[in-house]
This record gives C-alpha cells, structure tokens and sequence, in this order.
C-alpha cells in the first residue's frame, strides 16, 4: 500500500496534467478522488494496517490529496481560461463590417439656417411673427413709403393677381402688420422668416426666395444699437471673430439704410474667391425706420424710434455650405438634401 | 454710369488711388461696384523720325526711320505732317491698340513696315485713320523709347458706379460724383468753363416766345426772331430752354471728346450729338438738338400726344402714343418724344447748317410712364426718371453752347427760350440736433454738423433754442439747438429732417458710431405654438429618415389634369398670377401633391431612385377667383416615397417605401402629436384604386367628445398619374390638412405607473374570408379583450395552402394584465372565447 501511494499520485498528476478539458479533469476527480477512486480506496484501506503504520501513511495519503486537489483546481483554472480563449476566437466578429444603417432624415439646408437665424435672435429676446405670402399693395408697398411710380418697385419687379393683390416682395410688410396688432404696446421686437417672390430667374435669382426680416421698436433705439445687435448676431452665425462693417444704402423704409458687410467667413477677409478679393460678404440690408413707416404702423415717429433689417437665407445657406447655384435649393435632388 | 477717373480729376483734387477713392465713395454711399483699369494703347512708345525718304514705289507714301532708345526700325507712313527730329507715337510691332488691334510688320507696296507710326485718333479710339488727321506729334518732353501712354495720361480706371435711387439723382454725372469727392477730401469743386457766347442777363421769370398758355415777361430777346416755343402743358414740362446755334458744320468731334463718350458706353456720331452727350455726362443734364431748318413755322410746342399720334423715333422704330406721354412737336406734327427720343424726321445731319438746342426739364414720373410703355430706355429717359435739378437746364444750355464753339461746330446764337413759370427755390428743412443724435446714437455738436451739412452744398443757419423764428414742430425733444438748412436744387432726394440725419450719418461715417446694445424692458422672445409644432413634425419626420423638401408655392395649371381631378374639383379653384415667369409657374397651388411628385420625378430623372421625402408648406386657397381679398393660406403636410427606404445590406434585406411604409410614418407621427388616426378604403382620382386610403383624425385627450374628421389621402399613385410625370415603378403619396392637425394637437403627458401583475400572453391564429378588413377583427379584439386587454399586435399574415383560396390567415399576439390581481387561465380563455365567438358570428372568421 505504501508503495501504491507514490505510484497513484504519480497516475493522477499525470492525468491531471494532459486533461485536455473540463470535461477530462471532472473524469480524472472521479478516478482518483471519486467515492470509489483509487486514492479514497487507499485510505478507506487503511483501516486493514498495523495502528503503528497509520498515521504516517494517513499523513502521507493526505498529502497527496492536498497536491491532487491543487494540481486539479490549478488545471481547472487554466482549463477554463484556455475554454476562454477559444469562445474569444470562435465568437470573433469581423469588426471592420459595415454597421447597420439606420434610416437617416435631412433637414432642408435651408430650413437649417432659418432655424439657426431663429435660435440667434429668440435668444436675444426677439418673437417670430408671421404675414401673409399673398399681400395687399398697401402693406407690401405704400405703407412701406413705395408709392404708386416709386423707382423702388423696378427694384423689386412683382408677381401680380389684380392690381391690388399680389405676392409679396420682401417680409417688411409683416413690420407694418405686428405694428398695427401692436401699437401703441412697447417694445416691438421681433423677426419675421418666410417666403418672398420677384420676377427674376437665373443662378443668382430665383422667383422664390426666403427672408428674415428683423424689427426693433422702442423708446430711445439708436443706429448703435442696430449695429450692435446685428455684430452680436454675425459673431453668433459665423463665429466670435467676425467683424462687420456698415456702408450707406438705400431703402424706401427706413433711414439712414445701410448695407451690412460681415468680414468673409472663408478667408476671415484676407481676401479670396468667395469674397472676390475684398475681404467682406455683403448679407443684408438694414436702417432705422423711416418715421413715415412708424406713423403707418400706428406709432409716434417724435416719441419712439426703431431699426429693422432683412436678410436672404439662401444668401446665407450658400455662403455657409459653400453652394453655388441658388436652384439646387428648391429642385430638390437627394444628392444635395443628403449632404447637410 | 460708368466714370473715368482722369475725366474726374478734371472737376476736383484728389490724392487718392483710384481704388482708394471708389472705397471712400462707398462708404459714403455713392456704391462703386467695380474699379476697372484702362490701359489703353499697349507698346506704343515715343519714336524720333531720323531720316524721312519717298517710297521708291508710291507717289503718296513715305519712309521714315524711326529710334526709339535702344530700338528703331524703318515705318511707311502716308502722313504729311511730321518732319525728321519730330517725336511721334511709334506702335511698334506687337502694340495692341484700343479695341484689340494688333500691330505686326507688313510690306506696304515692296517695303518692309514696321509697325506704324499713330494719328492721335489710332492712339485714342484704335479706329482706323481718318482723311485729313496727321501723326500725332509729341512735344518737347517726350523721350525716346519710353511708353507714350503715361505721357498722354492714357492710363485710366473706370470707376462702375451702381447707384441706389437716392443717390441716383445727383451722383449721375461726373460733376455730381466730384461734389462726393470734394465732401470725402474737403477739396473744391471746379466747374467747367462758361459760356464762349453767352446767353446773356435775363429778365426775371426767364425768356419766352410770343404766344402759348405759359408765357414768362417779354423782353428784348435776340432769339425772338428765331423761334417761338409754347409749353402747353407745365405739369409734365416745368423749365423749358432752348438755344439756336448758327454757321453749324457738321464733322466728327475730336478724339478725346469721342474717347469719353465711348469710355462712359455712348457712341459717338457727330460733333453736335457729342457736344450734347458730353454735356449730359458732365452735369447730367439730357439734352436733344433739331435741324432748325425742318422745324415748320419756326415754331415749338411741348404738348401731350393725341392718342393715336404716330411719330418715327431716331432709332428708325415708329410709335405710336398715347394722351399721357409728352411730345416735342411744330405745329405740324411730333418731332421728339420729350426726354425719351428724338424723332428721325428733324434728326441732325450732314447738311444741317442750324440747331435748335433743347435743354428742358420734364417731370421724371411722366418720363417713367412714357418710356416703361414703349420699351424704349435712354440714358435721358433714366436720368429725367431719377430726378433733376430745374436750375441746371440753362446753365447746361450754355455749357453745350461753349463746348460746340470750342469744336469749332457753330457759333451760338445769342439770346434764350426759358419758359420756367415756378422756378424751384431751395427747400428749407431744421434739424434738430438732440433728435439727429438720439437716432444715430452719436453726440455730434452744432458745429460738426454744420461742417458736414455745408462740405455736402447745403447751406445752414443756427437756431437758437427757444427761437420763435420757427414753427416748433409737434411731439418731444424740443430742447437743444437747430440748424436751419438751405438744400439745393441738386439734391431733390432731401425731404424732411430724417434724410439730413442720414447725411449727416454717411458723410461721419457708419462705421465710426458707437456699437451699443438696445437697453429696455427684457423680452422672453419665441415662437407661437403653431410654429413650434411644424418644427417638432419637421424633426419627427427627419428622425424616421425622410428628407425635407422645398418647392415653389407656383404650380403649373396642367397639374390638376396630370393629377387627374375632375374639372368640378374645388382644387382646381386656385390663385392665377396676372404677370408669371413662365406657364410652369403661373398658379398658387391649392395642394402639395403636385410638388411632391415633381421632386420625385425630377429625381427618378437623375436615377435617386430611393427616396422618401416630405414638405410642411403653405398652401393658397382663394376666397374668390378672381380675387378681391387675400386667400386663405394653410399648411399641408405631403409626403413621397418611391424604391426602397432601406437598401439591403450583408445583414438585412431590402424595405420597400410603399404604402405600409408611409402609413407607419404618419401613424407615428400622429402618435406625437397626441392624434388618434383611422386609415379607411377610399377613392381618389390621383390614387390607383384600391390601394387608397382616406384618413380621419380626431384628438386622443378628447376622444370621447370629438367626431373622427378627414384629414388627408394616402395611397399609390395612379398609373396614369405616374405616366403623367414620367416616374417609373410603384410611388406612394400622402397629403394631409395639416392646418387641422396643428389645431388638434396635444402634447400634455401624463405618468402612468405600471403594474407588478403579471402578464398572460396568447396567440390567435385566424383564418378569416379575405374582404374582412383587419382593422375589423383588431377591433372585435380591442372591444372584447376590453380592460384587461394589454397590448396586441398582427405578427403573421398568410395566403395560400393550406388556408382556402379566398381566405387569408391572420396571426395575432395578444397580451393580458390586470392592475389589480393575477390573471387565471379561465379568465383570460373566457376573453379569448368571446373574441372568436364575435368573429365567427359577425365575420366568419374562424381559428385556424
């Protein structure tokens, strides 16, 4: 018996050490350790040996049971680690295929720009108001200071339906109408985007454009203070480094009326193509209104004053996104919607 | 207007560069668009003729050698003017002269010639040699070998003016664009000499003929003889001058004066037609000269047309006028169509030996009707249109006058036709200073801004505060002082105080006032609900993977028929422009449907054969037609889908955008909205039958209390529609009234806890006869699994054997749950038993 011992410990290591798997170790316990292993039979065998001989062989037993088990939990362990390693490989995905498209939507890059114009000016406490796209003459025109062979309608040549009714020009009539819902209540401040119509077609025109236009009415507002609120406004679109410039220009609601200039937003108006060279975007028209316009809009021109201005929003997508063909924004072709 | 920066420097002093000035000018509004250099001739350089010999094979031609510096060469040359030792302009072969008139080296009858040698003509115009013009001959300073044009000043920049209409008034002139200069420089202003022979003093009121409505105070006027003009109607007439110049010869006007003209767009034709062209150049004041000797009876009218009245314009056109325009007329007939064009029948030409030369000022609106009807604009007609000063007509008069006598054209005549009944006198506006600072945010004194005010021609006086001179003016800000400013005649742009502020504000400059922020009460700022909804669509929408689109609001009229809407259809009620662009956008559309398929076939056309789309856009619905009110404009939501709106991948397959596709859109996007939705079998002429459904509405929240109301369509495109626009394969449209769903909307939320029951989950597998609608038997379903009915869903649909033909099976999952209690299988089997039995009774539907 003592000279088994030596040699089932010796079986059992060995078995243990070439289990290929859990499966195997479980199958190497059972033969050794099980109830009927060899290693149990040897010490339920003792029972048979001279009292004298059992406590060294019982020592000598245990101890074998005690490097068995170890061997077997260190085998176990590294079995299973190894059982790991190979689901690691088994389950390897190919991490370089393509994931699953999911469906994506584009907001009309025009609408993106209006929407930022919005956030710009809401932010700066301004409402969004609206008017109607089919306008009388009177709003459209005469109460803007247009009158009937005022050269300023040959600047904006208009679609008619009668002689009264038209599409309208430009967004200022909706000044006149929030005025009028208004006065004589202060401040008026608000924006007003949306569609506008003039007889011209081609790749810097189309008949259909959108605008922003913009209206500050107020006890004490200055031409300061349009330039400011217009700087803020350009550093918020085009960032903190823009500078804008003003230059005289006419318009029949308002005055003085200036053109605004914000310095290029390609080359940061060093000069290039996008900028011909000058360093500045022309992007949009403004002044204070004209005391004729505020007497119309039912306010006292001798006790408040206002600025307003009026932007292109596809002026202002195409400089943003870099477009050059003003008719891409209303064919529509999924090439162009798709990129913004 | 077009204005040569030599020909300015002859008006007024300036240091600046060309392109330093036109920024100036723009700053202070006269809006230089471009800034173009003018090189004019290219290689002509300054040659000294060394020997001059006769042509050994020509009676008329001549041999010159010619040094230039370091170069030189042999050039034949007609010309008889020039002698050895004289410096002449030498194009020497590769010389480019004006109009692109390359030099070369050519053999003139056996000799070599290099190059040539230039008339001063060739050297300005580029224009071949005329008969009697020698070479030109440099003087004293010219060098040999070094380039002519910087000594001539041939060098030049056009400056491109493109004025605004407040602007256009006085700045359309080279004077008037030197009046700018000097208020950016300070410097003076030189006006152009006066006249050789003057008109002489006149009498108060201005001079006039015998007879007419208008009449000034006879005097003794050497002109009296000559000619008797009647203004018979001074609203569109009020200053009418005239001048006659004798011994006229009629003959090119000199290359210079030729050079301007054509430099500033006009064409040169004689010297009496130049001279008044100059003259309109340099003041801007239009005038037109008549061959006196066809003017019948001597006599000129200025008179409305008769309606009818024909006359043939100087362009060879005959129009024919009606009782607004103005006409120049003898008693006879219409000789001018005033300030437009003159007529052809009293036209200057080679045997004209006296002038009638008109100098006038006509109303410019009347101008404006006159030439926008006939089509016919002139450089006259547009500067009449802007507005003129009435105290120049004369003083240019006697300009044109000088100039012709100069040019040795004839000699003016002395005396004048004025008819002027109300001369316009200076308008006189005040400024007040506290009111012009509280609009500009500046703090100018009384002297800046007089400054300013008198640099720009106006003249001012100070007013005191608490002056009585003046009518205070109504309404606050009355502290402070005043500036009483004379404006010229000039500037009839400059109405009331506002436009004096905003000179004063252009000539400061824009850009040195003070940014500030506007200070008052604070604003919240937003949108209205509506606007806010469209956007929460326009976002739902997006994040389902459409695309926005935007079309025009003009549709073509053929639309209703491609969409194939009887002709009754109220859509076909619709907004026609009176003036459109092109037929294909002519009418306010009355729906989307047309845009979306437009979009759709634009893009089948380019092969983007996915695609599913939307537009959120105004639609125009008229009160009446044609109309007297604005129309009703509503918001409609359209949508489009055509091939797939998932391609397939290596992992998934394919998925059609068809009609369950769309329909899950708007079913989700009605869920956002907090809208309950019922698709219905319906019929729609622009739908393929069918494969159509209506939709109807009604708000969740208030279910109970609100009808089910039609909304909209959405369906397969009619193949004969789809044929229409040209679009291949199967497209699905929807088009909803969206004005309404905005309305109904409801946003509110509200937490519900969930229960810790249990759920019971069964499957119905159904075989039911295939015209049973589904949503009938999910709603036996609904009203029978009732409360304690969770959830339920189609998760199998299936046709074909084993079902009977004429059957189709129908698979749902159906989930239970009590909040209350746990569910036992009796319950739950009881409800399922209730379901079939409503089934199987009301629809034939059995289990399968």
């Amino acid at each position: 018996m003592r000279e088994r011992l030596p040699q089932i410990t010796q079986e059992a290591l060995q078995s243990i050490q070439i289990a290929r798997n859990l499966e195997d170790l479980k199958n190497t316990r059972v033969r050794f350790l099980g109830r009927k292993g060899l290693l149990t039979e040897i010490l339920r065998g003792m029972g048979n040996l001279p009292p004298e001989e059992r406590p060294l062989l019982g020592q000598l037993a245990n101890a074998s049971r005690q490097e068995i088990e170890a061997r077997l939990s260190q085998r176990e362990m590294e079995l299973k680690e190894e059982e790991k390693e190979s689901r690691w490989k088994r389950e390897a995905l190919d991490v370089t295929l393509p994931g699953v498209e999911l469906p994506r939507g584009h907001k009309h890059p025009l609408r993106q720009v209006w929407e930022e114009i919005e956030a710009i000016f809401i932010s700066m406490g301004f409402e969004v108001a609206h008017g109607p796209e089919v306008e009388t003459d009177f709003y459209n025109f005469e109460a803007l200071n247009i009158p009937p062979d005022h050269p300023a309608r040959d600047m904006q040549d208009s679609f008619f339906f009668t002689e009264e009714i038209l599409l309208r020009t430009q967004t200022s009539p909706v000044q006149i109408r929030t005025m009028q819902a208004r006065a004589p209540r202060l401040p008026v401040k608000i924006i007003a985007p949306g569609r506008v119509y003039r007889r011209d077609d081609d790749a810097t025109h189309s008949p259909m454009f959108h605008q922003v236009e913009g209206l500050l009415v107020d006890t004490g507002v200055t031409f300061g203070d349009l330039k400011g609120t217009l700087e803020t406004f350009a550093r918020r679109l085009y960032g903190p480094g823009t500078r804008i410039r003003l230059r005289p220009s006419y318009f029949p609601f308002t005055e003085p009326s200036a053109e605004v200039d914000v310095s290029c937003t390609i080359c940061g108006g060093q000069g290039c193509r996008v900028c011909k060279g000058t360093g500045w975007l022309e992007i949009l028209g403004t002044g204070m209104v004209h005391p004729g316009v505020l007497q119309n809009g039912g306010y006292d021109p001798e006790k408040v004053t206002g600025f307003a201005f009026g932007m292109g929003i596809e002026r202002v997508a195409m400089l943003k996104y870099g477009i050059d063909d003003l008719r891409h924004f209303f064919t529509n072709d999924i090439r162009f919607l798709e990129q913004f | 207007m077009r204005v040569s920066h030599n020909w300015l420097k002859e008006y007024v002093d300036s240091d600046l560069t060309p392109r330093d000035l036109a920024e100036a000018l723009t700053q202070a509004g006269v809006n230089v668009a471009q800034v173009e250099k003018v090189e004019g001739a290219r290689g002509v350089v300054v040659a000294r003729i060394v020997t001059l010999r006769p042509h050994p094979n020509s009676d008329r031609l001549l041999v010159a050698a010619v040094s230039a510096g370091e170069s030189g060469g042999q050039v034949v040359t007609g010309a008889t003017n020039i002698k050895p030792g004289d410096c002449v302009p030498w194009a020497a072969p590769g010389a480019i002269l004006p109009g692109n008139w390359a030099i070369g080296t050519t053999d003139l009858r056996g000799v070599r010639s290099e190059g040539m040698l230039l008339s001063e003509t060739e050297l300005l115009l580029g224009q071949p040699h005329l008969e009697d013009e020698g070479i030109l001959v440099l003087g004293e300073d010219a060098v040999p070998g070094t380039p002519v044009t910087p000594l001539l000043g041939l060098e030049d920049h056009m400056l491109e003016l493109d004025l605004t209409p407040n602007y256009a008034a006085h700045c359309q002139s080279m004077i008037g664009v030197a009046r700018e200069v000097t208020v950016i420089t300070g410097g003076k202003l030189r006006w152009p000499g006066r006249a050789a022979t003057p008109a002489g003093p006149l009498p108060p009121g201005g001079l006039a003929g015998k007879a007419g409505t208008v009449l000034g105070t006879a005097g003794p006027n050497p002109l009296f003889s000559w000619v008797t003009v009647e203004v018979w109607d001074t609203d569109l007439c009020p200053r009418y001058t005239g001048r006659i110049i004798s011994d006229v010869k009629i003959g090119p006007s000199p290359a210079w004066m030729r050079q301007r003209l054509q430099s500033a767009g006009i064409r040169p034709i004689n010297n009496v037609v130049d001279v008044t062209n100059y003259v309109m150049l340099e003041l801007g004041q239009p005038q037109h000269a008549f061959d006196y000797d066809l003017l019948r009876q001597k006599k000129v009218i200025v008179r409305r047309a008769r309606v009818g009245e024909k006359i043939r314009t100087l362009d060879g056109v005959e129009r024919t006028l009606e009782g607004d325009d103005l006409v120049i007329a003898d008693p006879e007939r219409a000789i001018g169509i005033a300030g437009v064009m003159g007529g052809e029948e009293t036209e200057i030409t080679a045997s004209t030996r006296t002038i009638f030369l008109e100098s006038a000022y006509f109303a410019g609106r009347g101008i404006s009707r006159t030439s926008r009807r006939l089509g016919l604009r002139s450089e006259a007609s547009g500067r009449f249109e802007k507005g003129l000063d009435p105290n120049l007509a004369l003083v240019a008069a006697d300009r044109a006058v000088e100039l012709m006598e100069l040019l040795g054209a004839g000699k003016g005549v002395p005396g004048v036709v004025d008819l002027y009944p109300n001369p316009v006198k200076p308008r006189e506006i005040t400024l007040r200073l506290e009111r012009m600072n509280g609009l500009l945010g500046t703090d100018l004194t009384v002297e800046e801004t007089a400054s300013i005010l008198r640099r720009l021609g106006f003249a001012t006086e100070l007013e005191v505060a608490g002056s009585d001179s003046l009518e205070a003016p109504t309404g606050t800000m009355e502290k402070g002082p005043r500036i009483l400013v004379h404006v010229p005649t000039f500037r009839p742009d400059i109405e009331a105080e506002v436009d004096l502020a905003e000179e004063v504000a252009r000539v400061y400059g824009f850009n040195r006032i003070k940014t500030t922020l506007p200070f008052g009460p604070t604003t919240s700022g937003g949108k209205d609900r509506e606007h806010q909804l469209v956007d929460l669509a326009r976002g739902e929408l997006v994040s389902m993977g459409l695309d926005e689109v935007l079309t025009y609001s003009f549709i073509h009229p053929a639309t209703f028929d491609r969409l194939r809407l009887p002709v009754d259809d109220l859509q076909r009620r619709a907004l026609v422009l009176s003036n459109p662009l092109s037929e294909e956008q002519s009418v306010m559309r009355t729906g989307l449907l047309g845009s979306i398929l437009e979009v759709m076939a634009y893009n089948a056309s380019r092969k983007n054969a996915d695609l599913a789309i939307f537009e959120i856009g105004t639609v125009y619905l008229p009160v009446e037609v044609p109309p007297t009110r604005q129309p009703e404009e509503v918001w409609r939501l359209g949508l489009g889908a055509m091939g797939n709106w998932r391609r397939k991948t290596w992992r998934e397959p394919a998925a059609a955008g068809d009609f369950y596709y769309l329909k899950g859109v708007l079913e989700r996007l009605l869920e956002r909205l907090g809208l309950e939705g019922r698709f219905e079998a319906g019929q729609h002429p622009t739908f393929q039958p069918g494969r159509t459904a209506r939709l109807l509405v009604r708000s969740k929240a208030r279910r109970k209390a609100h009808q089910l109301v039609m909304v909209g369509w959405l369906g397969q495109v009619h193949p004969d529609v789809q044929g229409a626009y040209d679009l291949p394969g199967s497209c699905y449209l929807a088009e909803l009234d969206f004005s309404y769903l905005l309305k109904e909307a409801d946003l509110t939320r509200t937490y519900q806890a969930w229960t810790r029951f249990p759920a019971v989950a069964r499957d119905l597998a159904l075989v039911a006869p295939e015209g049973v609608p589904a949503q009938d038997i999910a709603e036996v379903i609904q009203q029978e699994g009732g409360e304690l009915l969770e959830s339920w869903r189609l998760f199998d649909l299936y046709q074909g054997d084993p079902v009977p033909s004429g059957y189709r099976s129908l698979a749902f999952s159906l989930t239970y749950r009590s909040t209350e209690r746990t569910l036992t299988d009796e319950e739950v089997d009881d409800r399922q038993e209730q379901v079939l039995r409503r089934l199987q009774e009301g629809y034939g539907v059995r289990l399968r």
